[in-house]
C-alpha cells in the first residue's frame, strides 16, 4: 500500500470516518465501542430471526417468491433511500471538507485517484450504516437453512455503489445549478428529505390516494423489471444479481471517473465560495427596529433572527413535524377520534422542536465571549434564550392546540400539560448535557452525542405513547410518562460529575 | 470614587491550568485612568489569561481585580458595565448585519435605543462599514469582521477598553483607522489596554508599556524608559529571554 496509492488514500478516508464515528461516543475506548457494536448486531440478529425465516422460506420456493418480493420491496426502497441520503451528505462533505481537499488536491496524487478513493469511502459509509439492519436477515436466514438470502451481501454493496454514484452526480448537478454557496445547504436539505422520503411517500399515499399509483407496476413492463431488479437480486436470483451489480458498478464508476475532474474544479470553487460576495440588498431597511432597550429583548430578537435566517434549521424543524404525520395517520384513520392523532403530535413536536431549539439557544452560541463579557448575569442570559426558543416551540403547536380545543377540551388540556412537560424535559436535558458549539454544528449534534440522540428518540416515543393513552383515557398512560420522568432523572448529572 | 483611582488595578492575581506552572503568577499591575497601555510578553506569558480575567470571562484562583475601583471578582456585572473586551479572533453572528449586531450589543449593555442608533451610525461610518451595514457578516473578510467587533466594543462607550491583538488581520488602511479610533477613545477619557506582538505599535501608541513573563510583571514604563537608550525590541528580548 504505497503512499499516494488508491488503497492508501482509501485507508486514510476510512480512518477519518472511523474516528468521526468514534467521536460520537465521547471517551469510550475502541474495544468497548466494538463491544457495543457487537451487542447491537447480536440484538439485531435476534430481532429479525422470525422475519428471516419467513422471507427465506418464501424466497426458497419458486411458487411463493412473488410474495417474498412484495414483502421485501418496501424495505428495499427504504434502505436505498436511506443510503442515498447518506451519500448525499457524504458527497457534500467531500466537496466542502475544505482544508482536507485543498491539501490532497495540491499534492502530487492524481485528483481522480483522490476523489475516487473518497467516493468509495462514501459508498462504504452508506453500506456500513445499512448493513447493521439488513445483513442480520441474511445471516439468520442462512443459519435457518435459506442460504439464498446471503445474496443480500452483494446486493447491498451494489445498492451502496449506486447510491454513491447518484449522490455524487446529484451534488455536482446542484453545484452547477445553484452555485457553491447554496449547494451545501440544498444538498443537506435534500438528503434529509430523501431520508424521510419513504415515510413521506407512505403518508402521501395514505392521505392523497390519487397521488401515487395504488398498485405495483404490471408484470412484464420495464418499470416492473427495474423496480424489481434489486429485490430479485437480494432474494438470490443469479441473473438479477449480476445485472444489479453491473448496473451499480457502472453507475459508480461513471460518477467517480466522469465527474471526478468536475468535482475537483467544484471543490476548488467551493473553497473560494467564502470570498464571493452576495449582491447588496436593494433597499436599506430602517434602523429603528434594530435597537431595543434591554438585554432580554435584544437576546430574544437575536435568537429569532438567527433561527429564521438559517434555512437548514428551519427545514429540520419542519421535517420533525413532517415525521409526525405517519403517527397522526396511524392513530387517526378518518372515522376515529382526531384527538388521538393530534394530541400526541402536539406533545412530540413540542418536545422535539424544543430540544433542537434549546440546543441552538444554549449550546450553539457563536459569540460566547461577547455574552460572557456583557453586564448581564448568566442566569438572565439563559432565561432570555429559553424565552425565545420556548415561545417559538409553543407558537408552532398553538394552531393544532386551538383546533384540538374545538374537538375535545379534555384532550387539549392533556396535550397542553404534557407539551409543557415535554418543553421542560427538553430544556433540562439540553441544560445538563449541552456542550458549547458553533451553531453550524447543529446538524452534527446527534453525531457528536449519540446518547442524547437516542434519549431524545426514546423520550419522543414515550411522550407520544403516554399522550395517546391519556387521551383515551386510561391509567396506563402513567407508565410511559413515568418512564420518561425516570429517564430524565437518570440523565441528571451526578454530584461531582461535569454537567 | 476618587479621580486618581486607577482604571485597572491587579493585586497578586493568580490563575493556573492543571498541574503545570501557573499562567498568571501573583501579578501586580496598575493602569492609570486615561492611559493607552500596551501589555507585552512572549507567547504563553499570561497576557490573554490576565485580560480574560479582567473582562470577567474567567475567575482568578486568587488575588484582586479592581476596575475603576469596582471589585470585579465580587461584583463582575458592575465591572462589565464599564468594560469592553475585544478578543483576537472575535466571533460574530454570521447571519446578522453589522447594524443588527450593534443593536444586539447595545441591548446587552442596556444602551438607550436612540443613543445606540446614533452611535451605531457614527461608528459604521467611521469604520468604513457604511456600504456594508445591511449585509450579513457571513460574507465579510477577517478584517471587516474585526471592525464590526470593534464597533460592538465601542457602542456602549466603555471607560475601559481591553483589546487582544486588535490589529491582526487588518490591512494597512484599516489598521490606521483602528489606531486613530483608539487614540480618540483615550483622548475622550477612556482607558485602552491592548496586547500586541508588533512592538512598533506599542512604541508609537502606548503611553505606558508593561512587559510580563511567566505570569509576572517584569518591567513597566514608557517606551523610552524601557529602552534605556536602546530600542524597545532589544529591551523586550532581554527581559523576556528564557533561562
Amino acid at each position: 500500500m504505497g503512499p499516494g496509492s488508491f488503497p492508501w488514500l482509501l485507508h486514510h478516508d476510512l480512518r477519518l470516518g472511523w474516528r468521526d464515528f468514534r467521536s460520537g461516543f465521547g471517551r469510550l475506548g475502541a474495544r468497548p465501542l466494538l463491544g457495543l457494536v457487537a451487542l447491537l448486531l447480536a440484538v439485531m440478529h435476534a430481532a429479525v430471526w422470525g422475519l428471516a425465516d419467513e422471507v427465506g422460506a418464501l424466497a426458497d420456493a419458486p411458487a411463493t417468491r412473488g410474495e417474498a418480493e412484495a414483502l421485501v420491496l418496501p424495505a428495499a426502497g427504504f434502505v436505498l433511500l436511506l443510503m442515498l441520503a447518506g451519500t448525499l451528505n457524504g458527497a457534500t462533505k467531500l466537496l466542502y471538507a475544505r482544508g482536507d481537499l485543498d491539501l490532497l488536491l495540491s499534492s502530487p496524487a492524481s485528483a481522480r485517484r483522490v476523489l475516487g478513493a473518497r467516493a468509495l469511502a462514501v459508498a462504504l459509509g452508506a453500506l456500513a450504516s445499512a448493513a447493521v439492519f439488513v445483513l442480520p436477515v441474511a445471516d439468520d436466514a442462512a443459519l435457518l437453512g435459506h442460504p439464498r438470502l446471503l445474496a443480500l451481501y452483494p446486493a447491498l454493496a451494489g445498492g451502496a455503489l449506486l447510491a454513491a454514484g447518484a449522490g455524487l452526480a446529484t451534488t455536482l448537478a446542484l453545484f452547477g445549478l445553484l452555485g457553491p454557496r447554496r449547494t451545501r445547504l440544498a444538498a443537506q436539505v435534500l438528503a434529509t428529505f430523501v431520508g424521510a422520503g419513504f415515510f413521506l411517500a407512505l403518508q402521501a399515499r395514505r392521505l392523497m390516494p390519487g397521488l401515487l399509483p395504488a398498485e405495483a407496476p404490471a408484470d412484464g413492463t420495464w418499470l416492473r423489471a427495474a423496480v424489481g431488479l434489486p429485490v430479485r437480486a437480494a432474494l438470490g436470483d443469479g441473473g438479477a444479481l449480476a445485472a444489479w451489480l453491473a448496473l451499480s458498478a457502472a453507475a459508480f464508476a461513471a460518477a467517480a471517473l466522469a465527474l471526478g475532474p468536475g468535482f475537483a474544479r467544484s471543490a476548488v470553487a467551493a473553497a473560494g465560495a467564502g470570498n464571493a460576495r452576495r449582491p447588496a440588498p436593494r433597499r436599506s431597511r430602517s434602523s429603528a427596529r434594530l435597537f431595543v432597550g434591554g438585554p432580554l429583548p435584544a437576546l430574544r430578537l437575536k435568537e429569532w433572527r438567527l433561527i429564521a435566517r438559517d434555512p437548514w434549521v428551519v427545514s429540520q424543524v419542519l421535517l420533525q413535524i413532517l415525521y409526525m404525520t405517519p403517527l397522526i395517520a396511524l392513530m387517526w384513520t378518518g372515522d376515529g377520534d382526531p384527538a388521538l392523532g393530534i394530541a400526541p403530535m402536539i406533545v412530540v413536536v413540542t418536545f422535539q422542536v424544543s430540544s433542537s431549539l434549546t440546543w441552538l439557544g444554549l449550546s450553539g452560541e457563536d459569540a460566547p465571549d461577547l455574552l460572557a463579557s456583557a453586564p448581564v448575569p448568566a442566569s438572565a442570559l439563559r432565561r432570555g434564550k429559553l424565552q425565545a426558543v420556548g415561545a417559538l416551540a409553543l407558537g408552532l403547536v398553538a394552531l393544532p392546540l386551538a383546533y384540538l380545543l374545538s374537538v375535545s377540551a379534555s384532550a387539549a388540556a392533556v396535550a397542553a400539560v404534557l407539551a409543557l412537560l415535554g418543553l421542560a424535559a427538553a430544556v433540562a436535558l439540553q441544560s445538563w448535557h449541552g456542550a458549547p458549539r458553533r451553531r453550524s454544528s447543529f446538524a452534527a449534534r446527534h453525531r457528536e452525542s449519540k446518547l442524547m440522540g437516542l434519549v431524545e428518540m426514546v423520550m419522543s416515543v414515550l411522550f407520544g405513547l403516554g399522550t395517546a393513552l391519556a387521551v383515551l383515557p386510561t391509567a396506563w398512560a402513567l407508565a410511559p410518562l413515568a418512564l420518561a420522568g425516570g429517564l430524565v432523572a437518570w440523565m441528571r448529572p451526578r454530584r461531582g460529575s461535569a454537567a | 470614587m476618587p479621580p486618581t483611582e486607577p482604571a485597572l488595578s491587579l493585586r497578586a492575581l493568580r490563575k493556573g491550568f492543571g498541574a503545570g506552572l501557573p499562567a498568571v503568577d501573583g501579578l501586580d499591575l496598575d493602569v492609570p485612568a486615561g492611559a493607552f497601555y500596551a501589555l507585552l510578553g512572549p507567547n504563553g506569558a499570561g497576557k490573554t489569561t490576565t485580560l480574560r480575567m479582567v473582562a470577567g470571562l474567567m475567575r482568578p484562583d486568587g488575588g484582586a481585580i479592581r476596575v475603576h475601583g469596582i471589585d470585579a471578582v465580587a461584583d463582575p456585572v458592575a465591572a462589565k458595565r464599564i468594560t469592553a473586551w475585544l478578543p483576537d479572533d472575535p466571533l460574530l453572528y454570521d447571519k446578522l448585519t453589522p447594524l443588527e449586531y450593534l443593536g444586539f450589543v447595545a441591548g446587552l449593555w442596556s444602551v438607550p435605543p436612540a443613543r445606540a442608533r446614533s452611535l451605531a451610525d457614527a461608528l459604521v461610518e467611521r469604520l468604513d462599514l457604511g456600504p456594508h451595514r445591511h449585509r450579513r457578516c457571513e460574507d465579510f473578510s477577517r478584517g471587516m469582521k474585526q471592525k464590526v467587533a470593534l464597533a460592538g466594543a465601542l457602542i456602549h462607550e466603555p471607560r475601559l477598553l481591553i483589546l487582544d491583538e486588535p490589529l491582526t488581520g487588518l490591512d494597512a488602511g484599516a489598521a490606521r483607522t483602528v489606531k486613530a479610533i483608539l487614540a480618540d477613545c483615550v483622548a475622550g477619557g477612556a482607558t485602552v489596554i491592548l496586547t500586541t506582538h508588533i512592538l512598533e505599535v506599542a512604541e508609537k501608541l502606548a503611553t505606558r508599556i508593561g512587559i510580563i513573563r511567566r505570569g509576572r510583571l517584569v518591567a513597566e514604563g514608557t517606551a523610552a524608559e524601557l529602552g534605556g537608550g536602546g530600542s524597545l525590541e532589544d529591551a523586550f528580548l532581554r527581559l523576556t529571554e528564557t533561562g
